[in-house]
């Protein structure tokens, strides 16, 4: 079935164990659209992007280890 | 806007319903036309991004304007190419066989994924339309906000 994968039209095999590290991509396409649509066009935009895109990505991760510190250690103690 | 980045034979502070027409068609074409070219290719690249990835990961099925139905309203947002998609998806991969669909067909996180990532493109292309159709003095809003009194 891999081998008669077409990109685009059919899902990518063997991507469901990583799924969440597909946030970054989606991640980067918010930052540059959003920063396009902000900074002035002679600005530095790919800075911007890389910038706005780190601290999402790193907020989400955050976010995660606090909800798994929760689940995993807190509720159970409850 | 900046003088330097905008082309001074355009009104960018007019109605413009043309530029969002095309902003739909070709997310970052309304913003070309108006004159705001370079933003225009950075909307386009953003755009083609998130739709080309949500296509990469979810297949065709990551539109679906049956079975995802609120998803596919903000999908829809992001032009016709996502439109030909669910055509695609509805008309011939729905018309397959239960068993030759499979292939075509994502699921859990994969099928949640890349329609999440067309979603927000279809989203973020409202935005993209408005800002199109209303050109605001964004950039002098945003030099005033940094201290630069040269914008």
């Amino acid at each position: 079935m891999t081998l008669a994968w077409i990109p685009f039209l059919q899902p990518v095999p063997e991507l469901v164990s990583l799924w969440y590290l597909l946030c970054i991509p989606l991640v980067i396409g918010v930052a540059m659209v959003y920063k396009a649509l902000w900074i002035p066009e002679g600005r530095s935009w790919g800075q911007q992007v890389v910038m706005m895109s780190v601290l999402i990505v790193t907020g989400l991760a955050g976010l995660a280890i606090v909800l798994g510190v929760f689940v995993q250690i807190v509720i159970p103690r409850l | 806007m900046t003088s330097h980045d905008t082309d001074p034979n355009v009104d960018v502070r007019t109605f413009q319903p043309l530029a969002g027409i095309l902003a739909w068609v070709v997310p970052g074409l309304g913003h070309y036309v108006i004159g705001q070219r370079v933003r225009g290719i950075r909307i386009f690249a953003g755009m083609a991004l998130l739709i080309l990835g949500g296509l990469f990961i979810g297949g065709v099925d990551a539109v679906d304007s049956k079975n995802d139905n609120l998803w596919f309203i903000a999908q829809a947002c992001g032009g016709p190419l996502v439109l030909g998609i669910d055509v695609i998806n509805q008309k011939y991969v729905k018309e397959l066989a239960a068993v030759d669909q499979i292939p075509w067909q994502s699921f859990g996180h994969v099928n949640s994924v890349g329609t999440l990532y067309i979603a927000l493109a279809g989203l973020l292309n409202v935005v993209v339309i408005l800002d199109a159709i209303y050109p605001a003095r964004r950039d002098e809003r945003y030099a005033r906000r940094q201290g630069d009194p040269a914008s």
